[in-house]
C-alpha cells in the first residue's frame, strides 16, 4: 500500500467503513451462528434419538424372534436406510457393554472405536444425557431393551457438517454482502468525494491558474453548498471585482463523468441480479413449449436477449445525437425495467422471448447512452480514463449482480428477483437527472468528431472485415471468447450447478468468481501485455488458458471443477480483452485512418456479440445431445484448438500481410 | 432553504447509510436463513416419524387390511406421538380426509390434511400451524389413506420470536460502529473546514482591503489532496489577484 494512498482522505474514509462494516457485520454473524447452531443441534439431536430408537425397536424384534445379538443379518442394509434419507449419517454400531463393536456400519470399525472413544466435548446443550460431541460427530446411544443377559447399546453417528454445512453456507452469504457493501461503499464515497472534493477543486486549480496569469475572466461553476463553496463564491467575487465592469467573467467547471460509473453499475447490476436463476427459470417457464426440447428453449431465451442487445446497439448509436443521452438512458432503463417486469411475469416460452429481447434492447439503449455521455464528457487525452471509469461500474455490477441474485433468489424465489432486478433499472432511470448532468459546452455533442458513440455503416463493415489479421482475431480469439461468456459461464456452468445439487446462492457465487478474478487481474495483464509489446501472443495465451479451464470437465464437472473452470475463464479473458484491442488497433492502421478507431471497434465489437448471442442457442443444442458435461469439453477443445491456431498462424500471417496493412 | 452541509458531513452520512443498508441486508438474511434452516430440520424430523409410520402401516395394508382394520393403529400412533415430546398430535386419514385415528392433543381446529389430502407429500409452516404429511398406498400402488404429523406450533413460534429478538437485537446493536465511524470521519476531514474558512477570510480581506500582505501560513495546512493542491494554486495567483483587485480599485481593468 503506498503511503500516498494511505494519506488519501477518501481512502482512509473507505478504510473506515470497511472496519465499522467488519466490526458490525462480524458480530451480527456471530451472535446468528451461535444462536442457530445451538437450535439446530437441538433439533438434529431429536432426529437422531428418533432414528435410534427406531432402529433399536427393530434390533429388540429380531432378538424377540430369537435371533441371537451376533447373528443379526442386514444390519448394513438397515444402515443404507437411514443414510438413503440423510447423507449426514455417520455410522451406526451396536456396541457391547465391554464397549466391544458387535455390528458396524457406514465406518469401518476401529474408525467408530476412535469417535466413541474420543472425549466429549463440554458444549452439549440441547442434548439428552444418552448424546454427546465427539471427533466431530453427535453421537446418540439407546439401550436395548430385549438383549436378555447381554447389555448393549444402539449407536448412531452424526457428521457435525450435518449443521455446519448450512452455517457455512449462511456464512458465505454474509461475506459476498460484505463484499458487496464494500464494493458499494468504495463507489459511493468515491463518487461522493470527487464530486464535493476534486472536481471543484481541480475547477479552482484552473481559476486560479488564470489569475496567476493576470487574467480575470473565468470565474468557478460549481459552488456547492459547503465550506470550499463558500471560499469559492468570495474568489469569484474578487475575480468579478478584479475583471472589472467592462468583462463578464466565463463559469468553469468540470465535467463529472464519475457519474456514468454508477448509472453502468446500476443498469448492469439490474441485469445481473437474476444471472444464477436465469436457465432454470427459463426452463421452468419453458417447459411446456411443444415441440421444443428444454434445454434449446433454455438457449433461445438466452440468447435473445444477447442477440437483441447486438443488433440495437449500432442502431441506437444512429439515433443517439438526435434523441440525446439523458433521454436515451431514460428509455432505456424503462424498456430494461418493462423487460425484467415481463419476465418475472412471464407464462410460456414465447411471452418469455419476447420479454428478454425487449430487457436485451434496454440493455444496448442504456449502454449506448452511458459511452456516448463518457465520449461527449471526456476530449481525447482523457477518453480512456473515461470509458475506464464505465468499465470499472460495468466489472463491479458483474461482481455483485450474481452474487447478491443468488441469496435475494434462494430467500424470496426467481420471478420476485427478476422484479427486484426491474427496480434497480427504475431506480436507473430515476437518477439519470442527477448522474448524467447536462454536457459541458466545450465537449458538447456537435463540438468534436468522434464525441457521439461510432456509427458504422456497410462500407465501414466491410473494409474492416476485409482484413485478413483482424478476420483471424476475430473468429479464432474475440468471437470465441464471447461463445464461452455466454455458452459456458450464462448457461452451462448454472445448469450444472443446479443439476449436481448446488443451491442458487451458490451458483451466484461461482459466477462471481468470474467477474472478481477479471476485475483484480485485468489491470495487471494489461500492464504486463503492454511491457511485453506482443499483443498477439498475449490474446492468444489468454484463450489456450480459458480453454483448458474448460477441459477440465473431463475429469468430472464438480463444484471444484466449475470453480477451476470459471476462475481460468476469468483469467484467460482478463489476459485476452485488453491485448484484443490492442492487437485490433496494431492491425487495422489503414481501416482505422479511414473510418476512425471507434468505428472499427464497434464492428469487432458487433460481430463478437452476435457470436455471443447465438452462443447459449448452439451451445444449448449441443448439451441437448451430448450432455452438459461433454459440451463444456467440446467447448474447452474448441477453444484450445482456435487458441493454438491462432499463435500458430498470427506471426505467419503478420509477415505476409502485415506491412501491406499498416499501410 | 438552503442548508449548507460540510464535506465531512455528508461523507459521514454516506458511511452511516452504508453501515445501515449493511447491517439492515444481513440481520434480514440472518432472520430469513434461521427460520429457513429450523424448518428445514423441523421438516426432517416429521419426515423421519411419516416414514416410521407408514413403514408399520404398509405391513398391514400388504395383509389386505384397511387402514381402519389394522387392529392396533392407535397404539402405533400413541407410542410414536409420545416418542417425541414436540409431536402434538399424529392423525391417520382415508384417501377423502376422513380421519380413521388420531394419537395426542386433539385439536378439531388445526386439520392441515384436509386441504393437502390429495397430494403425495406436503408440509405446512405458519404461524398458526406446523405440519407434515404424506400419502399411503396399498400394495397395488392405490391410495390407502394418509398420514398427518402436527409439530407444537408454539414451540415453533416461540423459537423464532427468540431468535429474531436476538438477532434484530444484534443488529440494533451493531448499528453503534456508526458513531465511532462518523467521529472518524470528521477526524479525517476535520481540517478542511478551517483552511477553507481561512482561505475564505483571506480572500474577503483581500477584496475589502486590497491587503497585499503574503498569505497567512494557516493555508499551508490541508488534509486532503486536491484540497492541497488548490490551496497552494491560490498561494501562487494571490500577488496577482492583489494587484488585479488594486487595479479595478483605481480603475483600471487589467482583462
Amino acid at each position: 500500500m503506498s503511503a500516498r494512498l494511505t494519506r488519501n482522505a477518501a481512502f482512509r474514509a473507505v478504510l473506515v467503513t470497511s472496519l465499522a462494516l467488519l466490526l458490525a457485520l462480524g458480530f451480527i454473524s456471530y451472535t446468528a451462528l451461535t444462536e442457530t447452531r445451538a437450535v439446530l443441534l437441538g433439533q438434529l439431536a431429536q432426529k437422531a434419538e428418533l432414528e435410534v430408537d427406531q432402529t433399536a425397536r427393530r434390533v429388540d424384534h429380531a432378538l424377540e424372534l430369537g435371533i441371537p445379538l451376533q447373528g443379526i443379518v442386514g444390519f448394513d442394509r438397515l444402515f443404507a436406510g437411514l443414510h438413503e434419507t440423510d447423507a449426514e449419517i455417520a455410522f451406526l454400531a451396536i456396541v457391547g457393554d465391554d464397549g466391544v463393536l458387535l455390528h458396524a456400519a457406514g465406518l469401518d470399525g476401529e474408525e467408530i472405536t476412535a469417535v466413541l472413544g474420543a472425549p466429549a466435548q463440554e458444549t452439549q446443550a440441547g442434548l439428552s444425557a444418552d448424546q454427546s460431541l465427539r471427533a466431530g460427530h453427535l453421537v446418540t446411544y439407546q439401550a436395548l431393551s430385549n438383549s436378555g443377559f447381554v447389555q448393549a447399546d444402539v449407536v448412531l453417528g452424526y457428521r457435525e457438517s450435518a449443521i455446519d454445512r448450512p452455517l457455512r453456507d449462511n456464512l458465505l452469504d454474509v461475506l459476498i454482502i460484505l463484499l458487496a457493501v464494500l464494493l458499494l461503499s468504495f463507489e459511493v464515497l468515491l463518487l461522493l468525494f470527487t464530486v464535493h472534493a476534486v472536481l471543484p477543486a481541480r475547477t479552482a486549480q484552473r481559476v486560479l491558474r488564470n489569475v496567476a496569469h493576470g487574467t480575470f475572466n473565468l470565474v468557478h461553476g460549481q459552488i456547492l453548498r459547503d465550506e470550499m463553496g463558500r471560499a469559492m463564491a468570495r474568489l469569484n467575487q474578487a475575480v468579478r471585482i478584479a475583471a472589472g465592469r467592462t468583462t463578464k467573467p466565463e463559469e468553469i467547471s468540470e465535467p463529472r463523468v464519475i457519474g456514468v460509473r454508477l448509472l453502468a453499475f446500476l443498469f448492469v447490476f439490474a441485469e445481473e441480479l437474476a444471472r444464477p436463476i436465469m436457465p432454470a427459470f427459463f426452463r421452468q417457464v419453458a417447459a411446456g413449449a411443444e415441440g421444443v426440447p428444454t434445454d434449446a428453449a433454455i438457449g433461445w431465451v438466452l440468447g435473445a436477449h444477447m442477440l437483441t442487445v447486438a443488433l440495437v446497439m449500432p442502431l441506437a448509436s444512429l439515433y443517439y445525437e438526435r434523441i440525446g443521452r439523458r433521454r436515451m438512458y431514460v428509455a432505456g432503463a424503462l424498456l430494461a425495467t418493462a423487460g425484467l417486469v415481463g419476465t418475472g411475469l412471464a407464462q410460456g416460452l414465447w411471452d418469455l422471448i419476447a420479454w428478454r429481447a425487449l430487457s436485451g434492447c434496454g440493455y444496448a439503449i442504456t449502454f449506448t447512452a452511458c459511452q456516448g455521455f463518457v465520449l461527449e464528457n471526456t476530449d481525447r487525452s482523457k477518453r480512456s480514463q473515461g470509458i475506464a471509469m464505465m468499465v470499472g461500474g460495468i466489472m463491479l455490477a458483474d461482481i455483485c449482480g450474481p452474487a447478491i441474485g443468488g441469496v435475494l433468489a434462494g430467500q424470496i424465489g426467481a420471478r420476485p428477483t427478476f422484479l427486484a432486478g426491474a427496480c434497480m433499472a427504475l431506480l436507473a432511470a430515476l437518477l439519470v437527472s442527477v448522474l448524467m448532468g447536462r454536457a459541458l459546452p466545450r465537449f458538447g455533442p456537435r463540438a468534436a468528431a468522434g464525441d457521439a458513440p461510432a456509427r458504422i455503416g456497410w462500407t465501414t463493415i466491410a473494409e474492416t472485415l476485409r482484413n485478413p489479421l483482424l478476420l483471424l482475431l476475430l473468429f479464432l480469439i474475440a468471437a470465441p471468447a464471447k461463445f464461452l461468456l455466454s455458452g459456458y459461464l450464462y448457461f452451462l456452468v448454472p445448469m450444472r450447478l443446479s443439476e449436481t445439487g448446488s443451491d442458487v446462492a451458490e451458483i451466484g457465487r461461482v459466477l462471481m468468481i468470474y467477474g472478481l478474478v477479471a476485475l483484480l487481474l485485468g489491470p495487471v495483464f494489461a500492464r504486463l501485455a503492454d511491457r511485453m509489446g506482443r499483443h498477439a501472443l498475449v490474446a492468444g495465451t489468454g484463450g489456450v488458458i480459458a480453454g483448458l479451464g474448460l477441459s477440465l470437465a473431463l475429469f468430472g464437472a464438480g463444484l471444484p471443477v466449475m470453480l477451476a473452470g470459471v476462475a481460468m475463464l476469468g483469467i484467460g479473458q482478463a489476459l485476452s480483452i485488453p491485448a484484443q484491442v490492442a492487437t485490433a488497433i496494431d492491425v487495422s492502421g489503414a481501416a482505422i485512418r479511414r473510418h476512425g478507431q471507434g468505428a472499427v471497434m464497434a464492428v469487432m465489437r458487433l460481430v463478437e456479440r452476435l457470436v455471443g448471442g447465438v452462443g447459449p442457442i448452439i451451445t444449448a443444442s449441443l448439451a441437448h445431445h451430448i450432455g452438459l458435461e461433454q459440451a463444456m469439453v467440446a467447448l474447452g477443445f474448441a477453444s484450445l484448438s482456435l487458441g493454438g491456431l491462432f499463435l500458430l498462424l498470427f506471426p505467419l500471417l503478420m509477415r505476409l500481410y502485415g506491412k501491406e496493412i499498416a499501410a | 432553504m438552503h442548508i449548507r452541509t460540510n464535506l465531512a458531513t455528508k461523507m459521514g452520512m454516506a458511511v452511516a447509510m452504508i453501515i445501515l443498508l449493511a447491517v439492515a441486508a444481513t440481520t434480514l438474511l440472518n432472520a430469513l436463513r434461521f427460520d429457513q434452516l429450523y424448518s428445514q430440520f423441523i421438516q426432517r424430523r416429521l419426515d423421519v416419524i411419516l416414514a416410521d409410520i407408514r413403514r408399520d402401516l404398509v405391513v398391514g395394508l400388504d395383509l389386505g387390511l384397511p387402514l381402519n382394520g389394522i387392529e392396533n393403529l392407535s397404539a402405533i400412533l400413541a407410542r410414536h406421538e409420545r416418542g417425541d415430546a414436540e409431536i402434538v398430535s399424529i392423525t391417520v386419514h382415508d384417501c377423502q380426509g376422513r380421519p380413521v385415528a388420531t394419537a395426542g392433543r386433539d385439536d378439531a381446529s388445526f386439520t392441515p390434511w384436509t386441504s393437502f389430502a390429495g397430494q403425495e407429500s406436503w408440509r405446512l409452516f405458519s404461524t398458526t400451524g406446523v405440519a407434515a404429511g404424506r400419502r399411503v398406498h396399498d400394495a397395488f400402488g392405490q391410495c390407502a389413506g394418509g398420514i398427518s404429523v402436527s409439530y407444537d406450533a408454539a414451540e415453533y413460534r416461540a423459537t423464532l420470536a427468540r431468535t429474531n429478538s436476538l438477532l434484530f437485537g444484534a443488529g440494533g446493536l451493531s448499528l453503534l460502529v456508526i458513531i465511532p465511524s462518523i467521529l472518524a470521519i470528521h477526524a479525517i476531514f476535520r481540517r478542511r473546514k478551517t483552511v477553507f474558512a481561512a482561505l475564505e477570510a483571506d480572500v474577503d480581506h483581500l477584496i475589502h482591503d486590497q491587503g497585499a500582505g503574503d498569505a497567512p501560513d494557516r493555508l499551508e495546512h490541508s488534509d486532503t489532496d486536491p484540497d492541497k493542491a488548490l490551496v497552494e494554486s491560490y498561494r501562487h495567483a494571490r500577488q496577482a489577484l492583489v494587484r488585479g483587485l488594486r487595479d479595478a480599485a483605481r480603475g483600471g481593468n487589467p482583462a
